[in-house]
């Protein structure tokens, strides 16, 4: 499912809080693409993740009246969805491996996509998870420090800082693992920790 | 040493990954279900009630602690499934966040969730879960209080594994989870009703008649001292009117999961696949090139009749016929099939940018008319 333009998610959000139910459900599901890729980055695969996206659209239906446009609907939603995953991994601190299969459940890909978006689930999993989740917000999603810094609930220079110490973390990841890792879905390796 | 994969290659491949549509349908319509869920509203806080709240609080903790069962009014009692039932306190509000063969999960927003699992042939997960507080059985009765302070944990029978931020705590039968005074008398009356009650599957108006002898619907051993081990042993008694009358019938459950009766699985050597998971299969087996197989899996998960997945694998197969398979007139029948059958479905669209698409590889392109 492409991505929808955030000026087509906002006229959307404007119809859904005047009661149209066609655009609510129109605007969900364009927030349910960018919501389920952000918590399969995040907590991996399994039940737990499952979960957690369920949680956030739900929350995403109950809150949408009193979404007030200061950010974009993309971005309140990768809000919201940050804090049920974080609530969701402090339930359950498991981050499940699993192989190829969980990418083609989830995305439009074939076998060999399927194989590099697993590499980049696990090599993320390797990682602490504020680091994790300052890469996936900017590097995935290409969301600002300054954006990244408000969904993360810190400073931008703190967001921007983690996401360079994950960066230069997964080179060092990938490059230590090489090839193996297309076909080897492996646990994670714990990452050594960089000073911020 | 070969070089590892490239970090930018894999992010750009990670930003271009398109979530499949099917999956955005199915989810967002059981948020909507989800979000609807049935919940007694909230009560409004008056300002003139809240003057004498002191007062009627400390009255009613004696009251409550003196006779519990007789000062708490009677909770909603809402089947979830086959093998779960919850009740409900007044002002309570939940949302049924998953609901399948493996696992029941239920978010407590407010009030007191009282919650039973009724044993079955296969392990079940039953959590409650309220102000980052997660509590998990696999068969028993407990409770799951939020509050403005957080949540409390009460277990009336078997044992609970209760998961904080402050680490995982085995609560017992009879104790409370944290510590303190507020968890003595939290849900003892919804516990009796669940406890009274038998399976939600026998209490489904279809339900078949089953061996009376099965302990399902056991007897309510932790609801007071007058509970004996005959009793236990004991066919299941009929629900009290009240609580049968209370039992809301449309419970809100997840309709990709084909939960199979309890009698069946118990007698049947395998238990069906949920078409949940026979749709993943599907997508794994057209993913790795085998199209006769997963055309195959599709039109068996379109053939069940399933109104969330089975046009989303009718769908699918119109793509395999179509792409894998090279033929537009078994794609052209299955999409006038899928027309007839889910008018209004949100992939009709697709359905008819496939179906044009079938129409021009016959040469027959004229055909294809915009839609009504």
């Amino acid at each position: 499912m492409a991505p929808v333009p955030t000026e087509q998610l906002a006229a959307l959000a404007r119809r859904a809080q005047a009661g149209d139910a066609a655009a609510t459900t129109e605007l969900l599901r364009a927030l349910y693409v960018v919501v389920r890729k952000q918590i399969h980055f995040i907590l991996g695969a399994g039940p737990a993740v499952d979960d957690a996206v369920q949680e956030t659209m739900i929350a995403l239906h109950r809150a949408l009246p009193g979404f007030r446009g200061d950010a974009s609907p993309r971005t309140w939603a990768i809000t919201i969805a940050m804090r049920t995953a974080r609530r969701q991994r402090r339930r359950d601190a498991r981050h499940p491996g699993g192989g190829e299969d969980v990418e083609v459940a989830v995305f439009d890909v074939d076998q060999a996509g399927a194989a590099e978006l697993a590499v980049m689930r696990r090599a993320l999993a390797a990682l602490d998870p504020k680091k994790r989740e300052a890469f996936v917000l900017m590097g995935i999603f290409e969301l600002t420090a300054a954006e990244a810094g408000r969904a993360l609930g810190t400073f931008a220079n703190t967001a921007a800082s983690r996401f360079r110490h994950a960066r230069a973390e997964l080179e060092a990841y990938l490059a230590r693992r090489g090839d193996e890792s297309l076909t080897t879905p492996a646990a994670p390796t714990p990452l050594t920790e960089v000073d911020q | 040493m070969s070089a590892g994969p490239d970090l930018d290659h894999l992010l750009a491949r990670a930003r271009q990954a398109e979530v499949r549509p099917e999956l955005a349908v199915a989810a967002v319509a059981a948020a909507a279900r989800a979000a609807h869920a049935p919940a007694v509203a909230h009560r409004p806080w008056w300002p003139g009630i809240a003057a004498g709240a002191g007062l009627a609080l400390a009255l009613a903790a004696v009251v409550l602690l003196a006779w519990p069962r007789r000062a708490a009014p009677p909770a909603a009692v809402v089947a979830i499934g086959d093998r779960v039932a919850i009740a409900v306190s007044p002002g309570g509000r939940y949302a049924v966040a998953a609901a399948d063969d493996e696992r029941t999960v239920v978010v407590v927003e407010r009030g007191a969730v009282t919650a039973r699992l009724w044993p079955g042939a296969r392990p079940h997960r039953l959590a409650l879960r309220g102000a980052d507080v997660e509590a998990t059985a696999t068969g028993t009765v407990f409770t799951v209080a939020v509050d403005d302070r957080g949540a409390t944990v009460r277990v009336h029978e078997g044992t609970v594994q209760v998961i904080a931020a402050d680490g995982a705590h085995a609560v017992a039968a009879g104790a409370w989870w944290p510590d303190g005074p507020g968890g003595r008398a939290l849900g003892a009356v919804a516990a009796t009703q669940l406890l009274a009650l038998p399976a939600p599957r026998a209490l489904a108006p279809d339900a078949t008649a089953r061996d009376s002898t099965t302990p399902i619907a056991r007897a309510p051993d932790a609801a007071g001292p007058e509970a004996t081990a005959s009793d236990a042993a004991a066919p299941s008694p009929p629900p009290p009117p009240a609580a049968d009358a209370a039992v809301a019938a449309a419970a809100p459950r997840d309709p990709a999961a084909v939960t199979p009766p309890i009698d069946a699985a118990a007698d049947a050597p395998t238990a069906p696949v949920p078409l949940v998971e026979r749709w993943r299969r599907a997508r794994l087996l057209r993913a790795q090139g085998h199209a006769d197989a997963a055309l195959s899996a599709c039109l068996d998960i379109a053939a069940a009749g399933d109104p969330t997945w089975s046009p989303i694998a009718l769908v699918e197969a119109i793509r395999i016929e179509l792409d894998a398979r090279a033929a537009p007139e078994a794609a052209l029948a299955r999409a006038d099939q899928m027309l007839a059958r889910w008018p209004a479905h949100a992939l009709i669209a697709d359905t008819r940018a496939l179906r044009c698409r079938a129409l021009r590889q016959l040469g027959r392109g004229a055909e294809c008319a915009p839609p009504p």
